[in-house]
């Protein structure tokens, strides 16, 4: 059993109940009451029943976001062809439930700093150790001078990517300078190059991204056209921007919604363009945790590292593959059948693994009548809330209400009396039964009562994701509730999810918070209506809410920092 | 003769794959006669200070011990008697309260509670832990303004930043655990240094120039971004700017190779590694605890947190024994049957933890310092992020200052405050440390009386 309200298990996740004093914290649990049959996602209805007005949208102050760790090894792997280990770097800040929110008050410490430095400098090293590689990234020969064309002219065009603007002549200046020095001191050209290189990528303006934007002529403040393109790569790419995206900054284009959509477009149709989902779920579905835990490996020997990264590429591909080729309603994330598997997690799932391995990977479909469906069957959820032996129904539902349903769970009250009667020991019970008394006492089940039944159901999957029919010898009840409608198994509760309304309403509220980079506030009400309103308009359909979300012009707006 | 005696006991403390002489930074002509001061000032050498955290709490039934007072007045409690080789330096304090956790987020509003005397904001915290508030007092000149190490990565895995460390240079400005023991290592001994002698010390000094000319253009960036950012992200940009500042001037003491401890650049290699499942290995904690007291012995540093455990660890004590291979969050701590005075499973983890911490404290204790020892020269704050696992209570919270502060802690003995804020024993720490703020903690954290009776 998990002992009270306020269990650990429970406060370990997910995002404080209590806010007070707290106006950034709790983004997907924070204030959405749907207005009863409207599709409203931010309004409030009062005890009459009528609508509370809607405060007119302002826009959130200017931003400078650092790079989270995936944005990181992205960029110096799109622009030095060199793959770095991003868990070495500064860890990344959830505050705001998103690292791309938290990226815009988290501090780079001291040791971060040097974690920063040396992985530049290793990544630089291994370029420039390698003649090959040293050669395709200056694309000319250096000769050691600050004056040397080859020098300043390769500065200046990755320096444009790698801080998303040209780069002033001071600047290329001062770069050009450490060249110089590096390469007297070195006794080598090559090292100057090298050098230089080390203070671009070290430098804050690889590292963090402002956002802060400049007055227009009609007294609206927006982004510039070099920070939208960066906001842009980002928010699709994950990454630094391309040369067409830059020169479409350079040209005034991203001035205007049209011309924002036309590079929004260009940037889905990529390869690239998929991550746009796949990042946003990764962050979402909190999959940066999966690498990090340990499980038991007398029970789950099969849990390794291909397993885990097989879980990630799972959730990912699937919400790929729903938005970009099946073109479906974001709502069958929860019913789909479609899973992206090696063979090592085609195995967890009962699937032939024939012609697959560690490395090859993908797209399946479940039996018709399997009892594994949706996003909420993937391994990648169910073993990321569970413990090293087993699943917890508590947390996966707790998951559920809040992040996915933006279902604020309440807080225990305080003075809560905490101790439950202690289980027999000596007795196998399921789950269930063991937090029976959660869903009983009236003092826990004001909370639990609204996890738990979500929970419930996936009980038929272990500590990692494998179907299971008994838990500690004995059969499971996987029953459990959605609002009200008892449903039989994951299987009937993914189904029930699939057509909710409400979650597709909290997907728009946090693909915004994503997308904008902060916690949706009070006076985005009227941009989440329209959002939400689009969003059914189109069906659901992922891609359509990306491209709306961006050529909104509250995307482009920006107010002045304090 | 001194040196020569520091270097043999370094020797025989460096099990765990650690390379072997090791002289100390702490030099004999720095030193007055009796080795207690700085020769040329006088000025009394600066205590240096540790946060030894532990996660889930004790059975306080069994951590409190019954009898208060010093000497021989007072006696270890069951779950203290681990430490009994290093009483005489140990002042417990009980009877504290944690009174800003909060009910549904009690781990991480304790792991706030007992580090920063502050409620959380969000996911952050509010203020910075005590670690950082010594740290801007004793920490100017030394090479690393603070060392943070963990033994186990295990954890809830949830949002809030006071679940993945207990440092914080104040919001949002984790200073998280290194967990891998090369890695310490490697911070502390190989960055930045470089060999002593011949053509590779002249490589060295080359790349030394060449590395501050880089972080010279870095400090230029960043005062140009500086000027068009608002007050908050201004001093974002500032703190990275001062960790620049930081590299370079280890960069200068490799240049100055006549200050520079060489042989502490010498030490080779850990050959253990990370923890990798969740279960705190005996092998971490041993190497963890050499590299703390390295870190303080060679001056690398004044200020360190040692996250034995973090708040609410999900860890595995499987090594302990065949029934201990359950979830100690989830499982022990919380469904085990009994009460405060008996859920053996839980104390058998409490136990371990003692153990691993006695270890720290009697390598601080062997290793010299001055004319005395480590021990004898920090103090070392113990607390965990709740008092009782179970339901997490928050009265009867367990802590314990441990080491003598340079003398500014009598140890031995007992103190019992019941129902007095835990923000209490931070303000005390902190002042015992030379912090001269008139406070400590926010909103009901915020305290401005020290416990008496404890800072001699």
């Amino acid at each position: 059993m998990l002992v009270g309200c306020t269990s650990g298990q429970v406060d370990g996740n997910g995002p404080p109940a209590t806010g007070a004093g707290a106006p950034s914290s709790g983004a997907p649990n924070s204030g959405v009451a749907s207005g009863g049959a409207t599709s409203t996602v931010a309004g409030s209805t009062n005890s009459q029943g009528g609508a509370a007005p809607i405060p007119a949208f302002e826009p959130a102050p200017g931003m400078l976001r650092r790079l989270t760790r995936a944005q990181f090894g992205n960029a110096l792997h799109d622009l030095l062809g060199v793959d770095v280990s991003t868990s070495d770097i500064d860890p990344d800040s959830w505050d705001g439930d998103f690292a791309v929110i938290g990226a815009s008050t988290v501090v780079t410490t001291e040791n971060g700093v040097e974690q920063y430095q040396a992985a530049v400098e290793a990544a630089l090293n291994t370029v420039f150790t390698d003649s090959t590689k040293r050669a395709q990234l200056l694309g000319c020969t250096p000769t050691g001078v600050s004056s040397d064309t080859c020098i300043r002219g390769f500065l200046s065009t990755i320096g444009r990517r790698a801080w998303r603007r040209p780069l002033e002549v001071t600047e290329i200046d001062q770069l050009a300078s450490v060249a110089e020095l590096a390469a007297t001191t070195l006794g080598s050209a090559f090292e100057g190059a090298h050098w230089a290189s080390v203070a671009l990528f070290a430098s804050p303006n690889f590292l963090y991204r402002p956002e802060l934007g400049a007055d227009g002529p009609d007294g609206v403040r927006r982004l510039t056209d070099y920070e939208m393109a960066s906001r842009l790569s980002f928010l699709l790419w994950n990454t630094v921007p391309d040369q067409t995206l830059l020169d479409a900054a350079a040209s005034g284009a991203l001035a205007t919604a049209a011309g924002i959509r036309a590079q929004v477009e260009r940037m889905l149709g990529t390869q690239n363009g998929r991550q746009s989902v796949g990042d946003f779920a990764e962050e979402y579905m909190r999959l940066d945790r999966i690498g990090t835990q340990a499980k038991d490996s007398v029970l789950f020997p099969e849990y390794d590292s291909t397993l885990q990264t097989a879980m990630v590429r799972d959730m990912r591909g699937t919400w790929e593959a729903v938005a970009f080729d099946d073109q479906q309603s974001a709502l069958s994330l929860f019913s789909t059948r479609k899973v992206v598997v090696n063979a090592a997690l085609a195995k967890l799932y009962g699937l032939d693994a024939s012609g697959l391995d560690a490395k090859t990977f993908k797209v399946l479909t479940l039996p018709e009548d399997s009892p594994r469906l949706g996003i909420l069957g993937k391994a990648g959820f169910l073993s990321q809330f569970a413990n090293q032996k087993e699943g917890s129904p508590t947390l996966r539902g707790k998951f559920m209400r809040g992040a996915l349903m933006c279902v604020t769970i309440p807080p225990p009250p305080a003075d809560v009396n905490a101790m439950l009667a202690d289980l027999p020991a000596d007795q196998p019970m399921t789950k269930r039964q063991r937090l029976e008394q959660h869903r009983t006492k009236p003092s826990c089940a004001g909370c639990h009562g609204q996890m738990d039944p979500l929970g419930l159901p996936l009980e038929n999957f272990d500590a990692i994701g494998r179907f299971r029919t008994t838990d500690h010898g004995l059969p499971i009840d996987p029953s459990g509730d959605l609002d009200g409608t008892n449903v039989a198994d994951a299987r009937a509760l993914g189904i029930a999810m699939s057509s909710s309304t409400k979650i597709a309403q909290c997907l728009v509220r946090n693909y915004y918070a994503y997308a904008s980079g902060h916690v949706a506030r009070p006076v985005d009400a009227s941009v989440l209506n329209e959002l939400a309103a689009s969003f059914q308009a189109s069906g659901f359909k992922l891609r359509d809410l990306v491209v709306d979300t961006i050529t909104h012009a509250a995307f482009s707006t920006v107010a002045p920092q304090p | 003769m001194k040196a020569l005696n520091r270097r043999t006991v370094l020797r025989g403390m460096l099990a765990g794959g650690l390379a072997a002489a090791i002289p100390l930074p702490l030099l004999e002509a720095m030193l007055n006669e009796s080795g207690t001061a700085l020769a040329q000032s006088a000025t009394p050498l600066p205590p240096l200070y540790v946060t030894w955290f532990f996660g889930n709490g004790v059975l306080p039934a069994l951590w409190k011990p019954t009898k208060t007072g010093t000497g021989t007045n007072w006696e270890l409690s069951p779950q203290l008697k681990p430490l009994a080789g290093v009483k005489s330096h140990l002042t417990v304090i009980s009877g504290l309260e944690g009174k800003l956790v909060v009910a549904g987020v009690e781990h991480p509003s304790g792991s706030a509670a007992a580090t920063t005397g502050a409620p959380l904001n969000g996911n952050a915290v509010r203020a910075p832990s005590i670690d950082q508030i010594v740290a801007d007092v004793i920490s100017s000149g030394a090479p690393f303004r603070s060392l943070e190490v963990g033994v186990t990565p295990a954890t809830p895995n949830g949002n809030q930043d006071s679940l993945h460390t207990v440092s914080h240079k104040g919001p949002s400005a984790m200073n998280s655990p290194i967990y891998d023991p090369k890695a310490v290592f490697t911070r502390l001994f190989v960055d930045g240094t470089a060999p002593s002698t011949g053509t590779g010390q002249d490589q060295a000094a080359k790349l030394a120039k060449v590395r501050k000319s880089v972080l010279d253009a870095i400090l230029q960036d960043g005062a140009r971004l500086n000027q068009r950012l608002g007050a908050a992200d201004k001093h974002r940009v500032e703190q990275h700017l001062d960790a620049i500042r930081a590299i370079e001037l280890r960069l200068d003491s490799v240049s100055n190779t006549s200050s520079l401890p060489a042989a502490c650049g010498s030490a080779k290699t850990p050959t253990v590694g990370k923890d990798s499942g969740s279960e705190a290995p005996p092998a971490v904690n041993t190497v963890m605890a050499e590299l703390t007291t390295l870190a303080l012995a060679c001056e690398k540093t004044r200020v360190a947190s040692f996250m034995f455990s973090l708040p609410a660890a999900h860890v595995y004590y499987r090594h302990l024994a065949s029934n201990m291979n359950d979830d100690f969050h989830d499982t022990i701590c919380h469904t085990d049957p009994g009460d405060k005075s008996n859920q053996p499973r839980v104390d058998t983890g409490v136990q371990y933890t003692m153990r691993c911490l006695n270890e720290f404290l009697t390598k601080l204790q062997s290793t010299p310092h001055g004319a005395t020892n480590l021990l004898d020269a920090t103090l070392v704050y113990v607390t965990s992020d709740t008092a009782w696992g179970k339901v997490h209570d928050r009265t009867e919270w367990p802590v314990l200052l441990a080491g003598k502060a340079g003398g500014r802690l009598a140890g031995d003995g007992h103190f019992n405050f019941p129902g007095e804020n835990l923000s209490r024993a931070l303000f005390t720490v902190a002042q015992i440390m030379g912090s001269t703020k008139p406070d400590f903690g926010l909103d009901g954290g915020k305290v401005s009386a020290v416990l008496p009776g404890i800072h001699v």
